[in-house]
C-alpha cells in the first residue's frame, strides 16, 4: 500500500438540528501535503477533521482518499491516524503499549512489533521511556507519544487536532519546528486544525480558512496573506485595517475612497465607479510614523498621508502597536517593527501618518 | 508523593489489603481528618460495639428454659464454644451457609448481568435522557422493600397478572409455578440490589474521557474490542467493587428468602431470625452471624490475594524452582 495518498472532499455538508457545522466543503489534497485548516473556533474546522476521519458522519457529500469513497467506512477501518487535542492516551497502559496498540489490533507479529516501535520511538525520539506511563511524562513527551501512535500502523492520512494547543509557548515553538520536520521526512498527507495564524503560516503547506462552516480562501501561507480573498481573510490573519468608504472619485492611475472622513488613494480597478462602496484592507506594518516637527519627507507619488494622533501603544517586544485616531476617519492599528535608532512616540502626540497606494487590498461591496 | 504511579489507582481504595501505617498515621494531622469523627462514632456505637457483644453472646450457652424471665438472653456462667461445635457439626447449618453463600453468588451473577449492559446504555444516553434513566433506577428504591416484595409476590403468583394473562392468551393451561422457589427469590433480590451497581458504573463510566474510546476505534479496534480495551478496562475496579457490594447484599438477604422463597431457600439471615426469635437461642442466632461475617470476610481475604497467589505461582512455575 503506498503512503502518500491524495484526499478529496466533495461537498462535504454536516448539520446539527437547526446548526450548520460544514457547509458545501469541497477541497483537494495533494498527497504529502501538510494542510491547515484554520478559523476561530466554531468555524467547523474540528467537525470537517472528524467527518474526514470517519469519528462522525456527515449529511451530504463525500469523501475520497486515493480515489477510494470512503464516507460510509466505519472508523476503525479507514487506516487514518489522529492525534486527539487532549492526545487521548490510554492511562492504564505503558508508551509501549500505547504505541504498539494499533499494531496489536491489526495482529502483526510481536518481533515485527518490536521493530515498528524501535523505529518510531527513535523518530520522536522518546527511546527510554517505553515503560512509563503517560502521567509521568510531560505534555511535550505525551504530545509526541500521542503523534507516534498515530503515525506507527502508517497510515495514509494524518490528522491532528489543535496538538499544539496545551503545550506552554516556548515548547509549542520547538514542537512546530519538530512536527514540520517530522511530517516532511515521513512524507504522510496531514490535515492539522488549529485557530492559531502565526503557527498555520509557520507550518503549513496550504491553508484553508474557515468560517461559519464554509470554506473561504485555500493557497499558500503567503498567498493568505498577501492576497486574501475576503475583507475576512484578511482581518483573520495578521493585524489589518478594513476600512469601508465610497469611491469619490477615479483616474487612469488612482481611485479615491472617503471612509468616515479620510480621504485616500487606492489602485485603480476596473469594477471600482463613482458612487460605488468598497472595502480597503491595509496590513498594520506597511503604515510609516513620523513626527509632525519632523521635516516631512518629500513624499514619493502613490503614498497617502495624514495628520493621526497617537491614542494607545502596546509595546510587544519586537514590534510596538500602536492605535492612532486621524483628524477624519476610523481608528488605523499601525505596527512598527522596533528597530535600535527608532522614533519613540507617546501617547496623545499627533504625528504623520503615510502608507503606499499599492499596499492597499480593495474589495467591492457586492448589493450592500 | 504517590504521583505517577498510575496503576496503584487501578484498585479501588480499600480493596487492597496492605496499606502504609505510617503515612495513614502521619495523614492524621490534617485537619480535615476531623470531618470522619460523627461518623466513626457512629459506626463505633452502634455497630462495632454491638458486634463486639455479639461475638461475645455467641460465647455462651442459652439461658435454662426454666429460669425465671424472658429478659436474659444468655447464661452468663456458661462460657462455650457449644455454638460453635453445633454449627459445624450439624448439616443442617452446613447446608444453610453453603445455600446462602451459593444463592449469593448465582443472585450477585444475575444482578451484574443486568445491571452492567443497563449501565452502559444510561452512560450513552443524551444528557436528558440520562438523567430520566437514572430517576428510573432510583425510582425502584423509594418504594418500601416490603412493598415492593409483596407486590412482586402478587406479580408472579399462580393468579397473577403473568399467569393470569398467560392463561387468557391460551398459551398455557396450567398457571406456572413461580414463587415460593429459587426462581422468585433471585427476582426479588435483583429487583432489590440492581440498581446500586447500576449506579456505581455508570458513574464509573461517566469518569472516563471519552475520546480514549474513539482513539481506541481509529487506531483500529472495531467498537467492541475498543470498549473493552478502554471503558472496560479502565472501570474494571469499579465493576468488581459494585460486585462486591452485590455479593455481600445478597449474602444478608433476609425479605426475599423469607417472602419469595420457601425453606430450600432460607439462608443465615432468616435461620439468625428463627434461632433468636422461634428458638429464643440468642446465643446460637449470635454464632450464626458471626460464622457468616468471618466467612465473608475470608473469601474477600482469598478473593484479594488470589492475584498475587496466582502472579507468584506463575513467576515460579516460570523459573522452574
Amino acid at each position: 500500500m503506498s503512503s502518500l495518498r491524495g484526499v478529496r472532499l466533495k461537498g462535504v455538508t454536516k448539520v446539527f438540528g437547526e446548526n450548520i457545522g460544514v457547509k458545501d466543503f469541497s477541497l483537494d489534497i495533494q498527497p504529502g501535503e501538510f494542510l491547515f485548516l484554520l478559523g476561530a473556533s466554531g468555524a467547523g474546522k474540528t467537525t470537517l477533521l472528524r467527518i474526514i476521519g470517519g469519528y462522525e458522519q456527515p449529511t451530504s457529500g463525500t469523501i475520497e482518499i486515493d480515489g477510494e469513497d470512503v464516507t460510509g467506512l466505519p472508523v476503525h477501518r479507514r487506516n487514518i491516524g489522529m492525534v486527539f487535542q487532549n492526545y487521548a492516551l490510554f492511562p492504564h497502559l505503558t508508551v509501549a503499549q500505547n504505541i504498539a496498540f494499533s499494531l496489536k489490533m491489526r495482529q502483526m507479529p510481536k518481533t515485527e512489533i518490536a521493530e515498528r516501535l524501535a523505529e518510531v520511538l527513535e523518530l520522536v525520539e522518546l527511546s527510554g521511556l517505553e515503560k512509563r506511563y503517560p502521567k509521568q511524562l510531560s505534555g511535550g513527551q505525551q504530545q509526541r507519544v500521542a503523534l507516534a501512535r498515530a503515525i506507527v500502523f502508517r497510515p495514509g492520512l494524518l490528522l491532528l487536532d489543535e496538538p499544539l494547543a496545551n503545550l506552554d509557548r516556548r515548547l509549542r515553538d520547538t514542537m512546530r519546528v519538530e512536527l514540520k520536520k517530522l511530517q516532511k521526512r515521513v512524507g504522510i498527507t496531514t490535515i492539522m486544525v488549529t485557530h492559531d495564524q502565526e503557527e498555520s503560516l509557520s507550518m503549513a503547506d496550504r491553508i484553508a480558512l474557515m468560517h461559519q462552516g464554509q470554506l473561504e480562501q485555500v493557497g499558500t501561507p503567503t498567498e493568505i496573506y498577501n492576497l486574501p480573498a475576503s475583507p475576512f481573510v484578511g482581518a483573520f490573519i495578521g493585524e489589518m485595517n478594513v476600512l469601508r468608504g465610497d469611491v469619490v472619485a477615479v483616474s487612469a492611475n488612482a481611485c479615491r475612497v472617503q471612509s468616515a472622513g479620510l480621504e485616500f488613494n487606492i489602485p485603480p480597478q476596473p469594477e471600482i465607479q463613482v458612487g460605488g462602496a468598497v472595502t480597503v484592507c491595509l496590513r498594520a506594518e506597511r503604515f510609516t510614523l513620523s513626527r509632525l516637527e519632523d521635516k516631512t519627507p518629500e513624499l514619493v507619488e502613490g503614498w497617502n498621508s495624514c495628520q493621526a494622533q497617537i491614542e494607545f501603544i502596546s509595546y510587544l517586544g519586537d514590534a510596538t502597536l500602536y492605535l492612532l485616531r486621524p483628524q477624519a476617519g476610523p481608528l488605523i492599528k499601525v505596527l512598527k517593527s522596533n528597530t535600535s535608532g527608532q522614533t519613540m512616540h507617546t501617547i496623545g502626540e499627533n504625528v504623520h501618518l503615510a502608507w503606499p497606494m499599492l499596499s492597499a487590498i480593495c474589495f467591492v461591496n457586492a448589493g450592500v | 508523593m504517590r504521583e505517577g504511579k498510575y496503576p496503584v489507582k487501578l484498585y479501588a481504595p480499600g480493596t487492597g489489603l496492605g496499606f502504609k501505617l505510617k503515612n495513614r498515621l502521619a495523614s492524621l494531622k490534617k485537619p480535615w481528618l476531623w470531618l470522619l469523627l460523627p461518623m466513626v462514632g457512629l459506626l463505633t456505637g452502634f455497630f462495632l460495639i454491638p458486634l463486639l457483644w455479639l461475638i461475645r453472646m455467641s460465647l455462651y450457652d442459652r439461658p435454662a428454659s426454666n429460669s425465671s424471665g424472658g429478659s436474659r438472653f444468655y447464661d452468663p456462667n456458661s462460657f462455650t464454644f457449644k455454638q460453635y461445635g453445633d454449627i459445624l457439626t450439624d448439616s443442617y447449618y452446613f447446608t444453610i451457609i453453603s445455600t446462602t453463600f451459593l444463592q449469593a453468588a448465582l443472585i450477585t451473577f444475575v444482578v451484574m448481568l443486568l445491571a452492567y449492559p443497563c449501565a452502559i446504555m444510561i452512560h450513552r444516553f443524551s444528557a436528558r435522557l440520562k438523567t430520566t434513566a437514572l430517576l428510573v433506577v432510583i425510582l425502584t428504591k423509594l418504594t418500601n422493600l416490603l412493598v415492593l416484595t409483596y407486590g412482586l409476590l402478587v406479580l408472579l403468583s399462580n393468579s397473577g397478572i403473568i399467569n393470569s394473562s398467560l392463561q387468557k392468551l391460551g398459551l398455557i393451561k396450567e398457571p406456572i409455578s413461580m414463587f415460593s422457589n429459587l426462581f422468585a427469590v433471585v427476582v426479588a433480590e435483583t429487583v432489590i440490589i440492581a440498581p446500586y451497581p447500576v449506579l456505581i458504573i455508570v458513574s464509573a463510566l461517566e469518569g472516563q474521557d471519552p475520546t480514549l474510546e474513539q482513539a481506541a476505534r481509529g487506531l483500529g479496534a472495531w467498537p467492541l474490542r475498543a470498549f473493552y480495551e478502554t471503558s472496560f478496562k479502565l472501570t474494571w475496579s469499579a465493576t468488581l467493587g459494585a460486585s462486591f457490594i452485590v455479593f455481600n447484599w445478597a449474602l444478608g438477604a433476609y425479605i426475599g428468602p423469607l417472602v419469595m422463597g420457601n425453606p430450600d431457600t432460607y439462608t443465615v439471615a432468616v435461620e439468625v431470625y428463627n434461632a433468636t426469635f422461634s428458638q429464643n437461642n440468642w446465643p446460637l442466632g449470635a454464632a450464626l452471624a458471626v460464622s457468616n461475617i468471618l466467612l465473608l470476610v475470608g473469601l474477600l481475604i482469598t478473593i484479594n490475594l488470589m492475584p498475587r497467589l496466582l502472579k507468584r505461582a506463575v513467576q515460579i512455575g516460570r523459573t522452574g524452582a
